[in-house]
């Protein structure tokens, strides 16, 4: 009989240990949402490296929020700890509370708490960019500097974006983690968000990808509104041939000024370029594919696991994840029409010479942005090869991005 | 709120004063590295063409066509010092035959024939010795 009432209080035991008993209505929408992301990851294949482990990271904390707590200690009393552990050499620190003797016992954490300390601690974003720095070629951008007009431009919905954050009634530090989706550039987005808004990382990473998936959905109208047939149809020169030196006195000099003139984007910039003199002084080839591959994928798990882990459903589930998703959307929107425009205006400055089309690409998300461009132009003219141009302004959102990153961060982190 | 949108306003404006700045700034750099860059190199390419040139002349004063040289070889029939640079016209028939039999009649140029620096060492010598001696 004591044997069964004993088997009925573990089974008993276990159920109120299991989620079942701990989980509330948030989580299980949550974990349906999670099931979609996956299925848009494997099925439609939308940003699927990142995606996934968004996805993945999403589940299992609304599955098992314990797995992103944080470590605790327990205050057991001496006493009764040494009648239960006799003959234990203790070593844990003693609290006295009341005249009352404690150990501090610790408990670890949950695997997704340590593996988002790296985004806490803003390592994994730079890390990115050191990848992201050593599989560009920023030729394009160095035959023809003027693109980093365009790189700028598309950066202006950032800041409009600010405002219609502060207008929807987030606070001004939200709002910059916000208006920074519209840079289109994930890790810069991290980053930002990390720093200024940590508790918006879930859905504001998850919205920065969805859109950058969707770049070829959502630019291609703006595009083809902003600008008239003939100037789509606007063939552009071959770009000069650029020289091993100039390309690595590139990251070299855009470092150095960047981080004079703005020490906040020190950290992104100086990464990426870091991972561009790698790849483009051609002497530490095994360490420049490091970065590119194993390095690169091993953040980007733990980078999408941690974002993922922090949508949980009380955070997720809120008013305020609609106004993201659709500011973002916003964001994007203005940064691709500002682009086109400073596009149109260079083409109007060099005489027709200009494709506005490239200027969509100045939004960062390399290269689908630029192949977005290439699809545009070449839908009024097969023979239009306007990708290579398109790449100039492309890379320069990388910068631009990082720079407004860099802008909002010393504005508003203090 | 009012305060919020002042703090927009303002992050607008130097928002977009600063990143253009910056781009605009690395703009100029890049261009005048890139012209300075371009200018040595040039200058650089034009130093080394001369030089090449007057090597390739240097070697066609002492090439002839590979045709002429036997004939040329025989008429002169003078035995050039080895030490003075040039490489003896013997050699030059010889290696400007062999590259024609290799490649074709007329469709390769010698621009410079240079003797090579490294002589064979006593081992080498000794196993090329061991390998082509008469039986």
């Amino acid at each position: 009989m004591e044997i069964l009432s004993q088997l009925w209080n573990s089974i008993l035991g276990i159920i109120g240990d299991s989620a079942f008993a701990s989980l509330g209505w948030r989580n299980y929408v949550m974990i349906l949402i999670s099931f979609v992301l996956i299925y848009l990851a494997v099925k439609k294949q939308y940003e699927p490296l990142v995606l996934l482990p968004i996805a993945v990271g999403m589940l299992l904390v609304n599955l098992c929020p314990g797995i992103a707590l944080g470590g605790s200690t327990e205050l057991i009393p001496v006493d009764e700890y040494n009648a239960a552990h006799p003959g234990e050499i203790v070593t844990y620190a003693k609290t006295v509370l009341n005249g009352v003797t404690y150990y501090n016992k610790p408990a670890s954490g949950g695997l997704l708490f340590y593996l988002y300390q790296g985004v806490k601690l803003g390592i994994y974003p730079p890390l990115i960019f050191l990848g992201i720095g050593a599989m560009t070629d920023f030729g394009p951008l160095i035959s023809n500097p003027k693109s980093f007009i365009l790189g700028a431009a598309a950066q202006i919905g950032i800041f409009i974006t600010f405002i219609g954050a502060i207008l929807l009634g987030f606070s001004p530090t939200e709002a910059g983690a916000i208006g920074i989706i519209g840079g289109a550039d994930g890790p810069t987005a991290i980053y930002v968000t990390s720093i200024l808004a940590a508790e918006l990382l879930g859905p504001i990473a998850v919205a920065a990808y969805s859109y950058m998936a969707l770049v070829p959905i959502i630019q291609p109208p703006i595009m083809r509104a902003l600008t008239t047939k003939k100037e789509r149809a606007i063939k552009m020169t071959q770009l000069r041939s650029v020289s091993k030196l100039e390309k690595i006195l590139f990251p070299i000099i855009v470092t150095v000024v960047v981080a004079l003139l703005l020490p906040d984007a020190t950290t992104l910039i100086g990464m990426l370029m870091f991972g561009n003199l790698m790849k483009e002084s051609g002497v530490v080839d095994r360490i420049a594919k490091t970065a590119q591959n194993e390095l690169m994928n091993i953040i980007t798990i733990f980078l999408g696991l941690s974002v993922g882990s922090t949508a949980t459903g009380q955070v997720f589930l809120s008013l305020k994840t609609i106004g993201i998703i659709c500011l973002g959307l916003f964001a994007f929107c203005m940064g691709t029409a500002c682009g086109v425009l400073f596009g149109k205006i260079m083409c109007k400055a060099t005489g027709g010479k200009v494709n506005p089309l490239i200027g969509s690409a100045g939004v960062s998300a390399v290269p689908m942005a630029a192949r977005v461009s290439q699809k545009v132009g070449q839908e009024e003219d097969p023979s239009n090869f306007l990708l290579m141009h398109a790449m100039g302004p492309n890379v320069a959102g990388v910068v631009g991005s990082a720079v407004a990153a860099g802008v909002l961060i010393s504005i508003l982190a203090k | 709120m009012l305060e919020n949108l002042k703090l927009g306003l303002i992050i607008l404006l130097t928002g977009i004063v600063i990143v253009f700045s910056v781009l605009v700034l690395l703009i100029g750099i890049i261009k005048l590295y890139s012209t300075i860059v371009s200018s040595v190199q040039n200058s650089m390419s034009n130093k080394k063409d001369k030089k090449e040139k007057n090597e390739s002349e240097k070697v066609e004063a002492a090439v002839p066509a590979a045709a002429k040289a036997e004939a040329a070889v025989e008429e002169t029939k003078t035995e050039q010092p080895e030490d003075d640079g040039t490489v003896p016209g013997e050699i030059v028939a010889a290696i400007a035959a062999a590259i024609e039999v290799i490649f074709g009649e007329g469709t390769v140029k010698i621009k410079s024939i240079k003797k090579s620096s490294k002589r064979r060492s006593v081992w080498k010598s000794a196993g090329v010795a061991e390998n082509t001696r008469s039986f």
